[in-house]
C-alpha cells in the first residue's frame, strides 16, 4: 500500500471518528468515550514498549492525572481542561522519577515493580484524607452538564495525541534509537546513545498521555475513589489491548482498544454473570491463535501465499524480555 | 501501512457495534421494563446474587396478576463493580431499553456514578435504590423526589449502636473501632466515632485495615493490648469470619464484640460455626426472624415476615439476606406505584410511590424525609446477637425476642 | 512494649510468613524453570481451597486426610494447564505469556463464581480456630500446622531439587534450557513436572486458607499481588529467596500493623516500598538468578 493510500485511509478513519457521534444516543456516545479512553491508555503504553520497557503501572499515571485534576477542581475550582494539563504534567513528572528509579530493572522485574508502585500510590492516597479526601472520594459536577457529545470530542483529541506521537516517533530517528535500546541496551550504550535520557523521555511521554486521559475521567464520571483511579484492571487492559491489536504498530493499540472495549460491552449485555468467563476464554484463545495480534492477522490475510509468516518481519510480536 | 486494513476492519466493527448500541428499542408494548444494575461479577458478586434472587422472586409474584394488564420485565445488567461500566449499563437501560425505573443495586461508588449520569436527563429516571448507603450520596442527590432510598444511611446504624451501648449494664466505657479502609468502612467509622464520643464513651482507637487481608492478627493484637470494653468493627463478610477466628485464637476477650450487618449472614454462621459466633452482636435493618404482619392492602405480595421467609427459603434453599428483602420490597414498591398511578407517567408514578403506606415483611413501608433526603424508607434498625445458633433480637426493646448476653463469655473456658 | 507482646507479634509475623511462603514457593519454582510468571497461581490456590472445602462438605473428609489428594489433584490440574495451554507460548514473548496466564486466571475466577456462587465458605474442624498457648503466646493451631507443612514441603522440594535425578534435570533446565536439551534431558517433561509441583504448592496453600481463613472466588486475588511481591523481593526463581522474603514481609507487616496507628492500612504500602528499595540496590531481588 502506498503512502498516499495510507494517508487516505487514515484520513477516512479520522473522518469516521469525527462523524461517528452524529447518529448516536447517550449510550453509544458513552461507549465511544470509553473506547477513546482506552485508545489513549493502550497507545501510550505501547510507546513504552517501543523502548523495550515492560510496565504494569499505567493505572498509576492515569490515577495521578485523575487526582491532580479532581483536587484542583475541588480546592481551587480549576476548569477541567486546565486540570487535564496539570494531570498530564504531574503524571509525566512522576514517570520521570520512576524512569530514573527503575532504570536498572528489566523485564518482569520492572513489570512487578511498577505494579507494586501503583498499589503503594493507592494506599498513600487512601491514607492522607486531609489532602486527597481518602476513601470518601471526590465528587465533581458533570463536565458539559453531562452532555456526552462534547465529552466525546475531548476524549477523541486525547486519544489522537498518543497515536500521533507514535507516528512521529516511527518517522523520526527516535524509532531507531528506541529500537536499539529495546533490542540490546548494552550495545546501544556502547554506540554512544544516552539510554537513560531516552528511557526517561519515553516514560514521561507515555505517562503524560495517560495522565491527560486520567485528568478528564473524574469530571466525566463525576466521582472518584482511589480504587477506581488506581485500578489494577486499567493497567491490565492497557496491556492486553495493544497485544491483541499488535504491538509496536501504530494501529495495533487502536484496534485492540476498539475491539476489546466493544467486545467487553457486548459480552456484558449478552452473557450476564458469565460475561467475564467468556472474556477470559476469548483472551486465552486470542493469545494462542493470534500471536501477532489482529494487525498481524490482517497482514497474513492480505498475503497468505506470497509472503510466508516466518519470513515476514514480525513487527506485531512483542520481544520485551 | 498494511495495518490500515485492521484499522478499517475495527472501524467497521465499531460501526456495526454502534448500530447495536444506537438501535431503537424493540417495541414491546406488553411489558413494563425495570432496570437493575448489580455487580454480578467481581467483588460484590455474592451480595448481588442475593439481591437478584429477591428481585426475581418479586418479579414472578407480581406477574401472576400483572401491572396495568402488562407483565413486568426486570433487565439485569452487570456493573463489574466498576463505575464506568455502571454508567454504560445506566445509559443502555435508559436510551435503549427505555426502562420506567431503576430498582436495586449495590455499592455507593457505583450508585454515585449512576446517579451522576441521571443528572442530565429531564425528567430524571425514577430510582428505588438499595445500593446507596453513604451519606455523601444523600447530601448530593437526596433532594430529588424521584429517588427512593431503601438502604439505611450510616447515621441510622451508628445512632442505634450508640443507644444500644448506652442501654448495657454495666455500661461499657471504652470502644475500639476498627474499619475496612474504603468508602463503606471509613465513613461508618467516622460517624460511629462522633456519636460514641458525644454519648460519653471513650474511643481508644479508630483503626483502618484492608478488607480481605489474609491476616488480621496485627489489628487484633493491637486492640487486645488496649483492652477495650467494646471491640466494634465495620467491614465485610470475609473480615467478620477472620476476626472471629483470629480473635478466638488470640484469646481476645473484650466485654463485647460488635459489628454491622455482615455478621448476621448465613455464610458467616456456617463459616465460623455456632459455638464461635455465640454472643457476637450485630446491627441490621432486617432479620428473617423479625415479626411483621402482612400488608392489609397487598397481602399477596407483602405477606408477613414469617410467610415471606418461608416462601423464599422454599424457593432458594437458603436463608434470605437483607439485600434479598430490600430488593424484593423495592421492586414491589415500584410496581405498586406504577399500578396506582394508572400509567407510566413519571410524575404520577413518583407521587404514587410517595403515597404508599403499608406494612411489609421488612417492616412499615413508607417513604419519608431523612436528614438530607426527601424519600427514604426503613429507618428502624435492629440489634441482634448470636445465641445458640439463632439470632436473638435485642434492641429496640419493643421488638426484642431475647435478652442480651453480656459481658461476652471468654473464649476459654467455654 | 512488653516481652510477651513482642513474642506475640513475632509469632503472628512468622505465622503470616508461613502462609506467604507456601503461596510463593510454587510460583518462584515455575518461574525459575520456565521463566514464566504465572498470574493464575493465585487461582490455583483458590481451586485448592475449594477442593478441600467440597471434600469436607460433601463427604466429610478431614483436611488432614484430603491434603494428599488435593495436592495430587492440583498437580494434575497444573500438568493439564501446562500441556494444553502454557506449552504453546513457551517460545513467545513474556508479555504474551503473562496475558495467557492472566486469561486463565480470569476464566478460573469466573468459573468458580458460576459454579459455587460468591459465598464465603470455610471448613469447621476442631483445629480451625483453636490456639496453642506456648509461654503466654497464642499460636493458631491451623496456621501452625500450615507452617509445619510449608516447612516440610520446602525441605522436600530442596531434597527433590538437589538429591534426585528429576531435581538435577529441573535445575539444569532452569540454568540453560538449550544445553539441557543437548544433554538429552526431556525438557518438555521437565516443564510439566515444574508446573505440576507449582500447582501442588498452590493447592497446599489453598488447604491452609480454607481451614484458617475462608475461600471464595476472589481468594486468589488476595494472594496474587503479594505473592508476586514476595517472589520478586526474594529473587525470581530462588526458592530460598522466596522463603527469606516471606519471613521479612510477614514480620514487617505484623510489626507495622500492630505498633503503628493506622498500621493495618499502611502495612501493605510499606511492603511495596520495601520491595522498590530492595530492587534499587539489587535489581534481581535478594537472591535472584542473573
Amino acid at each position: 500500500m502506498s503512502a498516499a493510500a495510507a494517508r487516505a485511509g487514515w484520513t477516512l478513519v479520522a473522518l469516521a471518528a469525527l462523524v461517528a457521534p452524529v447518529p448516536l444516543g447517550n449510550y453509544g456516545l458513552h461507549l465511544l468515550v470509553l473506547v477513546c479512553m482506552y485508545v489513549a491508555l493502550s497507545s501510550s503504553w505501547n510507546i513504552l514498549t517501543l523502548a523495550g520497557q515492560l510496565t504494569l503501572g499505567h493505572a498509576g499515571f492515569f490515577g495521578v492525572g485523575a487526582y491532580t485534576s479532581a483536587l484542583l477542581a475541588l480546592r481551587l475550582g480549576v476548569p477541567f481542561w486546565a486540570g487535564m494539563g496539570a494531570g498530564a504534567v504531574a503524571a509525566a513528572a512522576l514517570a520521570g522519577v520512576i524512569g530514573l528509579v527503575c532504570l536498572r530493572l528489566r523485564g518482569v522485574y520492572l513489570a512487578i515493580a511498577t505494579l507494586s508502585l501503583v498499589e503503594a500510590l493507592k494506599i498513600v492516597v487512601l491514607n492522607v484524607p486531609d489532602v486527597t479526601e481518602g476513601s470518601i472520594g471526590i465528587t465533581l459536577s458533570p463536565v458539559f452538564a453531562g452532555a456526552r457529545r462534547p465529552a466525546y470530542y475531548v476524549m477523541l483529541a486525547v486519544a489522537a495525541l498518543p497515536v500521533l506521537a507514535t507516528v512521529w516517533i516511527k518517522r523520526s530517528k527516535l524509532h531507531v534509537i528506541l529500537g536499539a535500546i529495546r533490542e540490546d541496551e548494552g550495545a546501544a550504550q556502547m554506540a554512544g546513545i544516552n539510554t537513560t535520557a531516552y528511557k526517561v523521555f519515553a516514560f514521561a511521554l507515555s505517562a503524560a498521555f495517560a495522565g491527560l486521559a486520567g485528568g478528564f475521567y473524574p469530571h466525566y464520571i463525576t466521582y472518584i475513589v482511589p480504587d477506581t483511579a488506581f485500578s489494577i484492571g486499567l493497567s491490565i487492559e492497557a496491556q492486553i489491548m495493544p497485544i491483541l491489536g499488535g504491538l509496536y504498530t501504530v494501529a495495533g493499540p487502536v484496534v485492540g482498544a476498539v475491539v476489546l472495549t466493544l467486545a467487553g460491552e457486548y459480552l456484558r449485555t449478552r452473557f450476564g454473570a458469565a460475561n467475564l468467563l467468556v472474556y477470559g476464554v476469548v483472551m486465552v484463545l486470542a493469545i494462542l491463535c493470534l500471536p501477532g495480534g489482529l494487525v498481524g492477522l490482517a497482514r497474513r490475510w492480505r498475503a497468505p501465499f506470497r509472503v510466508r509468516r516466518a519470513e515476514q518481519p514480525q513487527e506485531g510480536v512483542a520481544d520485551v524480555r | 501501512m498494511r495495518e490500515l486494513r485492521a484499522v478499517m476492519g475495527a472501524a467497521l466493527l465499531a460501526l456495526a457495534a454502534m448500530s447495536w448500541g444506537a438501535g431503537p428499542a424493540v417495541a414491546a408494548e406488553d411489558e413494563i421494563r425495570i432496570g437493575a444494575v448489580w455487580g454480578l461479577t467481581g467483588p460484590t458478586a455474592g451480595v448481588s446474587q442475593e439481591g437478584r434472587r429477591g428481585m426475581e422472586m418479586a418479579q414472578e409474584l407480581i406477574n401472576r396478576k400483572g401491572v396495568l394488564g402488562k407483565k413486568i420485565r426486570v433487565i439485569f445488567e452487570d456493573d463489574k463493580a466498576d463505575p464506568a461500566v455502571g454508567v454504560s449499563a445506566t445509559e443502555k437501560l435508559i436510551t435503549q431499553d427505555k426502562v420506567v425505573a431503576f430498582v436495586g443495586g449495590v455499592g455507593s461508588t457505583i450508585c454515585n456514578a449512576m446517579l451522576g449520569a441521571f443528572e442530565k436527563y429531564n425528567p430524571r429516571p425514577i430510582g428505588v435504590l438499595t445500593g446507596c448507603g453513604a451519606t455523601t450520596i444523600e447530601q448530593r442527590f437526596g433532594k430529588e423526589r424521584g429517588y427512593f432510598f431503601v438502604h439505611p444511611w450510616e447515621y441510622y446504624y451508628q445512632s442505634t449502636m450508640r443507644d444500644f451501648l448506652l442501654s448495657l449494664t454495666p455500661r461499657p466505657q471504652t470502644v475500639f473501632i476498627a474499619h475496612e479502609d474504603r468508602l463503606y468502612g471509613t465513613s461508618h467509622a467516622k460517624m460511629a466515632d462522633e456519636y460514641f464520643k458525644e454519648a460519653g464513651f471513650k474511643v481508644v482507637a479508630r483503626e483502618g485495615f484492608k478488607s480481605g487481608a489474609p491476616d488480621l492478627t496485627p489489628l487484633l493484637t493491637r486492640a487486645k493490648g488496649m483492652n477495650p470494653d467494646v471491640f466494634y468493627w465495620i467491614a465485610y463478610g470475609a473480615d467478620a469470619i477472620l476476626i472471629t477466628k483470629q480473635g478466638k485464637e488470640l484469646g481476645f476477650n473484650p466485654r463485647l464484640y460488635a459489628s454491622t450487618v455482615q455478621l448476621g449472614t448465613q455464610e458467616y454462621r456456617d463459616a465460623v460455626g455456632l459455638d464461635n459466633a455465640e454472643a457476637f452482636v450485630g446491627i441490621t435493618v432486617w432479620e428473617p426472624n423479625a415479626d411483621f404482619a402482612a400488608s392489609r392492602e397487598w397481602p399477596d405480595l407483602l405477606p408477613s415476615t414469617r410467610d415471606w421467609v418461608r416462601e423464599y427459603t422454599a424457593r432458594y434453599k437458603r436463608e434470605p439476606h437483607y439485600y434479598s428483602i430490600m430488593s424484593y420490597v423495592a421492586l414491589v414498591a415500584a410496581a405498586k406505584g406504577i399500578e396506582a398511578a394508572g400509567s407510566l407517567d413519571r410524575e404520577k408514578v413518583v407521587a404514587a410511590i410517595e403515597k404508599i403506606n403499608t406494612m411489609s415483611p421488612m417492616g412499615p413501608l413508607k417513604f419519608s424525609p431523612s436528614k438530607f433526603a426527601v424519600n427514604h424508607a426503613f429507618k428502624q434498625m435492629m440489634i441482634f446477637q448470636w445465641q445458640k445458633g439463632q439470632k436473638a433480637l435485642l434492641f429496640p426493646r419493643d421488638t426484642a425476642t431475647g435478652a442480651v448476653r453480656y459481658p461476652f463469655p471468654p473464649w476459654t473456658p467455654r | 512494649m512488653s516481652a510477651a507482646m513482642l513474642a506475640q507479634v513475632t509469632a503472628n509475623g512468622l505465622s503470616l510468613a508461613g502462609l506467604y511462603a507456601l503461596v510463593a514457593v510454587g510460583l518462584t519454582l515455575v518461574f525459575g524453570v520456565m521463566r514464566i510468571l504465572n498470574f493464575a497461581h493465585g487461582e490455583f490456590v483458590m481451586i485448592g481451597a475449594y477442593l478441600t472445602y467440597w471434600l469436607f462438605a460433601l463427604w466429610g473428609v478431614d483436611p488432614l486426610l484430603s491434603f494428599a489428594l488435593v495436592l495430587a489433584l492440583m498437580a494434575l490440574l497444573g500438568a493439564l494447564v501446562q500441556v494444553t495451554l502454557v506449552t504453546r507460548v513457551l517460545a513467545a514473548p513474556h508479555l504474551n505469556q503473562i496475558l495467557l496466564t492472566f486469561g486463565i486466571a480470569v476464566t478460573l475466577q469466573n468459573l468458580a463464581l458460576l459454579l459455587w456462587t460468591g459465598d464465603l465458605r470455610a471448613i469447621k474442624v476442631w483445629y480451625a480456630s483453636t490456639a496453642l498457648s506456648v509461654a503466654g503466646v497464642s499460636l493458631s493451631l491451623g496456621r501452625t500446622v500450615g507452617i509445619l507443612i510449608a516447612a516440610t514441603l520446602t525441605v522436600g522440594l530442596y531434597l527433590l531439587l538437589f538429591r534426585t535425578e528429576y531435581g538435577r534435570a529441573l535445575r539444569a533446565v532452569a540454568q540453560d534450557p538449550d544445553a539441557a536439551l543437548v544433554m538429552g534431558i526431556p525438557i518438555q517433561r521437565v516443564y510439566v513436572l515444574a508446573m505440576a509441583i507449582g500447582a501442588a504448592y498452590a493447592g497446599a496453600a489453598g488447604v491452609v486458607a480454607s481451614v484458617s481463613m475462608f475461600t471464595y472466588p476472589l481468594l486468589g486475588f488476595l494472594f496474587g499481588l503479594k505473592a508476586f511481591c514476595v517472589v520478586i523481593l526474594g529473587g525470581l526463581g530462588s526458592v530460598f529467596g522466596a522463603v527469606l522474603a516471606s519471613l521479612f514481609l510477614g514480620l514487617v507487616e505484623s510489626f507495622v500493623g500492630t505498633l503503628i496507628p493506622q498500621g493495618g492500612s499502611w502495612a501493605e504500602a510499606i511492603s511495596f516500598i520495601v520491595l522498590l528499595l530492595v530492587l534499587l540496590v539489587r535489581p534481581r531481588g535478594i537472591l535472584g538468578l542473573e
